[in-house]
Parts: C-alpha cells; sequence; structure tokens
C-alpha cells in the first residue's frame, strides 16, 4: 500500500486562526470533520489543476481515501491535517494526470500503428506535460491561500483588476489589499519554493 | 507588524504588480535606500506573481453536480466508496450508518442515499484497493465488497493485453491463494465483478496474475474485523 508523503510547509496564510483544529494524534481524526472543512478548498485545487470537474472530484474523494488508509503515517508534530491532506491531494492529481497521460499515449500508439496520423507525445518529457505540472504546482499553492488572500491575487494578477478597482468592487481599503498580497505572494514563493524560503 | 512595516508591504505589493503612483514610488525609492532587502524582496515577489499568472484563470470551487449525473458506474462505486468511509472513520469502527451530509458540503451529497456505509469489513460496503506502485502503462481501479458468502472484486481495467487471461486472486493471512476469477484484456476499458469464497476479514492480498503467471497488480489489505 502507497504511504502518504508529508511535504513540511512552512507557511500557509490562514486569516481565520483556530478556523482548522489541530489533531494531535490519529486516533482525534474525525475524518467527516476533516471533509466538511476541507473537502471544499481540495475540490478547488482539483478543479483547478485539471480542468475537469469530474476527475477534481474522483481526485477528493481518494484523497481522503487514502488519508483514512495512510493515517498512521501521519506526524501531527511535522504538518497540520489541513497540510497533510494537501499533500496527499498533490500526490493523488499527480497520479491522476500521469495515468491521463499513460492512457493518451496508448492511443497515439495504436493510431499509429493504424496508420493515423497521430503524434505520440512522450511521456512526462513534452511541453504539454511540463504545462500541465506548473499548472498543479500554482493551482497547489494558490488553494492553500486563506480565501482572502486568494481573491486579491486572482482578481490583481488573473483578472487584471487595479486595486481600486477591487477595492470598489469589495468594499475593502486599498491599503488592506495590498498588505493581503504582500503576505499571500510571501505564502505563495514559501510553498512554491520551500527550499530558497529564509 | 508596525505601521511602518505595514506600509512597507503596501509599497512592496504595489511595486510588485505596477500600481504606485508617483508619490508612492518616491517613497519607495526612499525606502529602498536605507533598507537594500526591499529591491530583493520586490524582485523576488515579482517573479512569485508572473508564475502565477501563467494559470491565466481561477476557478472558485462550484457547486455541486449530483453524482447520479456521472456516465460511468466505475466511477460512482468510488464515490460511493470513499464517502463510505469519510463517514465510517468518523464514527469509528462500529456498526453501520446512513450517510448524511450538510446542504452545503461542497462536494455534495453521497449518489444514492440511504447508503450503508461503514469502515473495511462492513457487509455491502465498498472498500478502494490500493495497488502497488507499478511501471506499466495500464489503469487498473479495484474495489471490494464484503458479502455473507464471499468477497467481490470489482474493477475497472484499461490498458492490459487485449485477448490475454488474468486471473483475480485472494491470499490469505497464510499467503495461501484463493481464485476469484478471471478476465480478458479489451480494447475498451473493462468494468467487470468477480467473486472469491472466501471472507473479507480472511483475506490479506489481493493479486492480478497476467497470462505468463506474472504479477501485474498487487495490494496489501488492511486487517478487517470478522
Amino acid at each position: 500500500m502507497n504511504a502518504a508523503v508529508v511535504r513540511d510547509v512552512p507557511l500557509v496564510v490562514n486569516t481565520a486562526g483556530d478556523r482548522w483544529p489541530r489533531v494531535v494524534a490519529m486516533t482525534d481524526l474525525d475524518l467527516a470533520e476533516a471533509h466538511r472543512l476541507h473537502a471544499g478548498e481540495l475540490l478547488g485545487f482539483a478543479v483547478n489543476a485539471l480542468r475537469d470537474r469530474g476527475a477534481a472530484e474522483e481526485c477528493v474523494q481518494d484523497t481522503f481515501t487514502r488519508a483514512w488508509q495512510s493515517r498512521a503515517s501521519y506526524d501531527a508534530t511535522r504538518a497540520s491535517l489541513r497540510t497533510w491532506l494537501f499533500a496527499i491531494a498533490r500526490n493523488v492529481v499527480v497520479d491522476h494526470v500521469r495515468a491521463r497521460e499513460r492512457r493518451r499515449r496508448r492511443a497515439a500508439a495504436a493510431a499509429d500503428e493504424a496508420g493515423l496520423d497521430v503524434r505520440v507525445v512522450p511521456l512526462h518529457s513534452s511541453p504539454e506535460s511540463a504545462a500541465v505540472e506548473d499548472r498543479l504546482d500554482l493551482a497547489w499553492a494558490l488553494a492553500q491561500l486563506s480565501a482572502e488572500h486568494r481573491r486579491v491575487v486572482v482578481a490583481v494578477r488573473l483578472e487584471g483588476l487595479t486595486y481600486d478597482a477591487l477595492a470598489a468592487r469589495d468594499g475593502v481599503p486599498v491599503a488592506t489589499l495590498r498588505t493581503r498580497m504582500y503576505h499571500a505572494l510571501r505564502a505563495l514563493r514559501a510553498l512554491l519554493d520551500p527550499e530558497g524560503e529564509s | 507588524m508596525s505601521t511602518s512595516s505595514e506600509r512597507r508591504a503596501e509599497l512592496v505589493a504595489g511595486a510588485v504588480t505596477g500600481h504606485l503612483d508617483p508619490a508612492e514610488q518616491a517613497e519607495l525609492d526612499a525606502l529602498a535606500a536605507a533598507d537594500p532587502t526591499v529591491r530583493a524582496e520586490v524582485d523576488e515577489l515579482r517573479a512569485v506573481s508572473e508564475r502565477i499568472g501563467a494559470l491565466g484563470s481561477w476557478e472558485d470551487t462550484p457547486a455541486v453536480r449530483p453524482a447520479a449525473e456521472e456516465p460511468r458506474r466505475g466511477r460512482r462505486t468510488f464515490l460511493a466508496a470513499a464517502a463510505a468511509l469519510v463517514a465510517g472513520v468518523g464514527l469509528g469502527a462500529g456498526g453501520a450508518l446512513v450517510v448524511q451530509q450538510a446542504a452545503d458540503d461542497p462536494v455534495g451529497p453521497a449518489p444514492e442515499a440511504p447508503v450503508a456505509s461503514g469502515p473495511p469489513g462492513t457487509l455491502g460496503v465498498a472498500e478502494p484497493v490500493r495497488f502497488a506502485a507499478d511501471d506499466d502503462a495500464a489503469d487498473v481501479r479495484a474495489v471490494l465488497i464484503p458479502h455473507t458468502w464471499g468477497t467481490e472484486a470489482v474493477l475497472d481495467v484499461d490498458g492490459l493485453a487485449v485477448g490475454e487471461t488474468y486471473d483475480v486472486r485472494f491470499l490469505d493471512a497464510s499467503g495461501s491463494p484463493v481464485s476469484a476469477g478471471a478476465f480478458l484484456g479489451s480494447e475498451v476499458e473493462i468494468h467487470c465483478s468477480l467473486n472469491a469464497a472466501v471472507l473479507r476479514e480472511q483475506v490479506a492480498v489481493l493479486q492480478i496474475v497476467g497470462p505468463g503467471g506474472e504479477l501485474v497488480r498487487s495490494a496489501q489489505l488492511p486487517t478487517v474485523a470478522g
């Protein structure tokens, strides 16, 4: 049985403070409660990594199944339950992407054998694969921000809003939005490049 | 955070995304002249910001689509199994229960309600199987369903050699095999159910064996109470 790999991520923005209860030992784990608290944000990660709602739902379900099966490997001194679940979810989504690529490669190979003009995409070495993996990393990091921090990143960086426009839309002062952006980017840097985080 | 550090954060964020007005730019320049880490941080966070731009867009977690709309039986099987596990573990290793999820649950209600659920080994409850890592191109998934008459293995298989025979068997704690049947590799994804005359609590391993006797998939199964 595969054991879940727990990545020790040092900083995750969580302005909600004690919103996520800390599990001390697996005997304390209420997976139904964990599902209620975290399934939504895990689904957000999977949906944005895969751009496939059905596959994302499967990945979230598989994440909780793996969590339950791997609960003995969880070390609360290394990571929060939330971080642990996100680490499992990342592995699940990576497995899904690789399985999908294997199927595509087989289909392309079969088409090639049949004399059809279809290019066989090499596994893990194509630009398409690199782009998928990069999007997976970015979605994984962005999904771990608090909703307030993610909202300002998405609005300013992905939707092209100015801080003034966002302030008008959400009724939040520009200074607060900028501060959120600052901390969001620091958290993203820590998540995407934990080795380089000082 | 002190007021000055808050202002520093505001200026850095504005510089990263290019939203400083001339007065603010001058304020940042003065800050950077006194603190060389300011420029470095702007550069580092700008790199992060630009990288995030590669996402293109972000979809907020959408409302739940009822699982009943799912077209594939295999997918529904896994969803039901996972939902059962989630609910069952929350209540411990006791008896069966009915899955009830709040209306605002982001991944929605179980696909069929009521759904018998419980930990692995509960009669009628599907238990997802985690196979050991493999290096072939096939996609093989399985769930087990304990019955009073034995153990059912429900398989979704794609990519095994077409026309070849694959045996499915369980091993008990002593390593003795009990056959659950066999299936043929197909050009299309197959969904099949095989049964073995051995109770779930007596099986320790699920194996799929290829036509030459090679081990195609193997999964250690958690011990369950009888």
